[in-house]
């Protein structure tokens, strides 16, 4: 009991040290630099916001990009989902939960729409993204005359990016991802795809059908992040050329802070541990008043730094455990002469 | 005899003048006959601003005008920017209405090249100065330096009503896009006049657009001390945060807005429960005179709307909207009678039409849209 | 992203699974692709434009709309062909023509704004060839943040400008020759490079699978650097060509190169994930297909949204028809 406790203490700190580590940073950095406000008040509401956000994004990016499939249609599923499930959503007269609700729906068909064309195609999952984050940039762009929805007339719709709903809502979908990945039949499946294709294959899993599922979680997470974004600005607008390539650029950083974490808690939780310590970064330059192109420079900068320390931290470790093996043969070596 | 040939004569001249002239309109009574093709080039196709230009000339080349647009995606280039103009001349293209321009006289050479008419860019002097004896190049109608004078306009309709804790939304001005540098300048000078009058105004910035590095900026822009917003790519991102913020009472709205069938019940919506303050739209009828232009131009007339040769570089105000009653006069102008019968008088600037057609013509019709001529009608 | 499409090994997957019998139309089809969806684009938009896609006016806008990223995607294909993925080609363009233009504006001279150019493009090119070769990172999206990263130096380097005009270069009237000349040129070299050195070869073994051609003495390390410094020369002579044709350069200058060169080489027929099936060609006929595609539906007067639609559309059709030539058990990641 003792040591399942410290486990789960040595767990906890491990997870929670970096995103205090980065806000406790920032805390200090504007406040030296006399520029006050920076993680109290409406400015942690703003970093669990941007946390909830950006960590959905990063989740559904997550689903595909940890099996090897890059999908560049994010943005474009986003939009599409909160446009059709809002216009839904006010030709019926719905409510918030209902409209949430019709946005989900909604982006998980899109999802799985695009992971249909993945599947039937057989094309690299790239190729088929692109193809399709043009088409659903195309089709978000043809309704509504290219004007996209706006809420903002409808003041009890736009709920979801102020407390308690946020939290619940982020709360809710962590706990069934956990739950989902960890003790599911579908979470074995989708761990041993991820592991190894080829074994994961021949031993009967049904490929396709898992990913099609993992195309349709990642397209309900992404409407489900396309709902905060409309409740934080009320209105959603359509984009082209693919311009919605640039909702997943926020994205990587919690990603690959998850896995990091991962080794501590759960993935999933990691994600949304790293998506905090993104937004205190955001949070921090914005209290900073820094210009855009030196933000962009900054944060760019530390994700190299950050993908260059995860995909090399093995060699630390490789490094120390060879060095413990070299101490202690040379340690019985020498007992031994 | 002779009274009876006569009369066939005459009978066969007027017959023959009416065929002639019903030669010159299509057959459903759209000028001219043969459809023109105009190319539309913008910086974003999902612009509010662009999007009302878009559906106006697409009215006109419904009940007015034969002509044909086309529109083009989204272009960020220079070489983007010259591609489209060869695409449409390879069209066939007469003219082009640059809406936007970064390539600068590029743009303007390139279509002078392909033979078709520019339309467009005449508040940059230089390029102007460059270009305006060049057959090909028709001037626009200019709104003074419309993105500065907008911006200062909305600024110092805030300022009057005694706001002075700001925050302004820069859109693209970090990115060097020029349109919102412009806003930029124009937000500043009318700051900087008030604080050499001795007024304390703060002023904080946001930058760039909607994103994740946006909603921090923007979120720390309103928890601060302030009490008016001045939005440089529309209001609409502004009005629900300031609600949730709770600070509908304490901050007003002033931005450049577009003016149409989706936004006129937000608008006055907005005023009626005080949270504008100021709109600067664009008249999106100098446009329709830039039809009407080009199609003048195709038939070999450019110069009969041309002061002294030179293209044309007529100024006009854009609409700074600073209360209700105007709001109302401006959308029962755009959306009503107004606009349809405006746009029936563009035909007035085609020599072929009405041979009177001249440069008065134009100046007239330029004042038509002004916001002293709409406040005054009836 | 690995892809086992390439791997020469008779009657069986790495895996061990018996590998799937091409049919020989199949293969055909798929080998053919490309061309037949350039021929039938081709042929579409002439009969839709009534020949005026094709006309002399547009036949010389043709070759300037495609020229850009036939030049770039000539030189990503040593890149995409080694196995590794660069999505920063964007942000490579924009700070390489920039910093070219500043060059020019302040010297006044065209030398010197190639020579700009070019040693900018390589230094990246360097930068990003030695992060291939010698760190291990998940490449791809390595450089799309590298790609954010150069632009954000771009914008910074752009300072309180909007448009950097050169005005010492002259305009030029008929940037034709100067456009078939480097056309021709780097597709000739690319062709010799590609196909008939060592060079190219060795890109092509080891994006087929990068551990036989490391035990068989190929220096991967080697290659890849080279690989990057050849489509790095091609960036930069991308970026000259767009300088002398505008005479500008901003923060968004070559914005959608990045996307428009991946498309390009899909539509060309070329293997993404690279391999001996790689081909020089993929980049022209790609650069074309999609050149013919965008004019087409511009002269028609489509709207913006329609001719995403379509686009995206084609696009599918084009690459599906193309893959029926290499189909795998297992979905390809």
């Amino acid at each position: 009991m003792g040591s399942r406790l410290g486990k789960f203490a040595r767990c906890l700190a491990g997870t929670l040290a970096l995103p205090a580590l980065a806000y406790c940073f920032f805390a200090v950095l504007c406040s030296a630099s006399g520029k006050a406000g920076f993680g109290v008040g409406s400015d942690l509401a703003i970093i669990w916001r941007n946390t909830v956000y950006s960590g959905l994004i990063s989740l559904a990016l997550s689903f595909n990009l940890t099996s090897g499939r890059f999908d560049f249609s994010v943005g474009s599923i986003l939009i599409l989902s909160v446009i059709l499930g809002v216009d839904a959503a006010l030709a019926l007269g719905l409510g918030p939960v209902p409209m949430l609700l019709a946005c989900l729906a909604t982006g998980a068909i899109l999802g799985g729409l695009s992971g249909l064309a993945y599947v039937l195609l057989r094309l690299p999952p790239i190729v088929v993204s692109i193809g399709v984050a043009m088409i659903y940039e195309a089709a978000a762009f043809l309704m509504n005359g290219g004007s996209g929805v706006s809420v903002i007339m409808h003041p009890d719709l736009p709920i979801f990016a102020r407390q308690p709903t946020i939290t619940i809502l982020a709360a809710a979908i962590v706990a069934l991802l956990v739950l989902l990945l960890n003790f599911t039949k579908f979470g074995y499946n989708t761990n041993s795809l991820r592991g190894g294709q080829a074994t994961a294959v021949n031993i009967g899993i049904d490929e396709k059908r898992n990913a099609l599922a993992c195309y349709a979680i990642a397209g309900l997470l992404l409407a489900a992040a396309g709902v905060i974004s409309l409740s934080i600005l009320g209105t959603m607008a359509p984009k082209l050329s693919l311009g919605s390539s640039s909702y997943m650029m926020n994205a990587f950083l919690p990603l690959f802070l998850g896995g990091f974490l991962a080794r501590y808690s759960d993935r999933n939780v990691g994600i949304i541990a790293g998506s905090f310590v993104q937004a205190c970064i955001i949070s921090g330059f914005a209290i900073l008043g820094l210009s855009v192109s030196l933000q962009s420079v900054l944060n760019t900068l530390i994700v190299l730094a950050f993908l260059l320390f995860t995909s090399n931290s093995y060699k630390l470790e490789e490094f120390r455990m060879m060095k413990a093996k070299r101490l202690a043969a040379i340690a019985a070596r020498e007992k031994t002469v | 005899m002779k009274k009876a040939a006569c009369a066939i004569a005459l009978i066969a001249t007027v017959a023959g003048m009416s065929a002639f002239g019903q030669a010159k309109y299509a057959a459903d009574g759209r000028y001219p006959a043969k459809t023109i093709k105009i190319g539309v080039e913008t910086f974003d196709p999902s612009d509010g601003g662009y999007m009302g230009v878009q559906s106006y000339l697409k009215s006109l080349s419904k009940g007015i005008f034969n002509v044909e647009f086309i529109f083009s995606e989204r272009i960020d280039s220079a070489e983007q920017e010259l591609q489209f103009i060869e695409n449409c001349a390879a069209a066939g293209a007469k003219g082009i209405i640059a809406y936007y321009n970064v390539s600068k006289g590029q743009a303007v050479a390139k279509a002078a090249e392909l033979k078709m008419f520019y339309w467009g860019t005449a508040e940059e002097k230089d390029i102007y100065d460059q270009y305006k004896a060049n057959p090909y190049f028709l001037g626009s109608v200019i709104l003074g330096n419309g993105d500065h004078d907008g911006m200062y306009g909305v600024t110092k309709a805030l300022l009057a009503e005694g706001k002075t804790k700001f925050v302004y939304a820069n859109g693209g001005a970090d990115f060097g896009i020029t349109m919102f540098v412009n806003r930029r300048l124009g937000f500043q000078d009318a700051i900087n006049e008030a604080k050499a009058k001795g007024a304390r105004i703060t002023a904080t910035e946001v930058p760039g657009f909607p994103n994740e590095a946006w909603f921090a900026a923007q979120g720390a822009a309103l928890a601060g001390d302030i009490d008016a917003v001045v939005s440089s790519f529309g209001p609409e991102v502004w009005i629900q945060p300031i609600t949730a913020a709770g600070k509908a009472r304490a901050v007003t709205i002033g931005s450049f807005g577009a003016i149409g069938p989706s936004t006129v019940d937000l608008f006055k919506g907005m005023y009626a429960s005080g949270l504008f303050s100021a709109i600067a739209t664009e008249p999106t009828e100098r446009f329709g005179i830039a039809v009407a232009m080009i199609v003048n131009a195709a038939e070999g007339n450019a110069a009969a709307l041309k002061k002294n040769g030179e293209a044309t570089r007529e100024a006009e105000s854009l609409w700074v909207i600073t209360n209700p009653q105007d709001l109302a006069k401006i959308v029962d102008f755009e959306l009503g009678a107004g606009r349809t019968a405006y746009s029936k008088d563009l035909t007035k600037l085609v020599k072929s039409i009405d041979p009177s057609a001249g440069n008065a013509t134009l100046l007239d019709l330029i004042k038509g849209f002004s916001l002293e001529t709409i406040r005054a009608k009836k | 992203m690995e892809d086992t499409l390439n791997h020469d090994e008779p009657g069986r997957t790495p895996d061990g699974a018996p590998k799937k019998r091409r049919r020989p139309s199949a293969a055909a089809l798929g080998e053919l692709a490309p061309l037949l969806g350039l021929l039938l684009i081709s042929t579409l938009f002439l009969v839709l434009t009534e020949g005026r896609i094709f006309g002399p006016i547009n036949l010389r806008s043709l070759t300037n709309q495609e020229l850009i990223t036939a030049l770039v995607a000539a030189g990503a294909v040593f890149v995409f062909g080694a196995g590794a993925f660069d999505m920063s080609m964007s942000g490579s363009l924009c700070l390489t023509a920039i910093i070219g233009a500043k060059v020019a504006m302040a010297t006044g001279s065209i030398a010197a704004m190639v020579v700009a150019c070019v040693a900018v493009s390589l230094l990246i090119g360097i930068v990003k060839g030695l992060l291939a070769a010698y760190v291990e990172v998940p490449f791809f999206i390595v450089t799309i943040v590298i790609g954010v990263f150069l632009g954000a130096l771009g914008l910074l380097a752009m300072g309180k400008e909007t448009v950097l005009t050169i005005s010492a270069l002259p305009r030029i009237r008929d940037m034709t020759p100067i456009n078939l000349g480097s056309l021709a040129s780097v597709f000739l070299g690319g062709l010799v490079l590609f196909n008939l050195t060592s060079l190219g070869k060795s890109c092509k073994l080891v994006g087929g699978n990068e551990r036989a051609a490391r035990q068989s003495g190929i220096d991967v390390r080697r290659t890849k650097l080279l690989a990057f410094l050849v489509s790095a020369l091609t960036v930069s002579i991308a970026a000259i060509v767009i300088l002398l044709r505008t005479k500008t350069a901003s923060a968004l200058t070559g914005g959608t190169v990045g996307t428009d060169i991946m498309v390009a080489l899909v539509l060309g027929g070329m293997p993404l994930s690279g391999g001996p099936r790689s081909r020089i060609g993929a980049a022209l006929v790609g650069a074309a297909t999609i050149t013919v595609l965008n004019s087409g539906l511009a002269i028609m007067g489509a709207g913006p949204g329609v001719i995403q639609g379509f686009r995206g559309i084609t696009f599918i059709a084009v690459v599906f028809v193309a893959s029926l030539s290499y189909r795998t058990r297992l979905l390809p990641r």
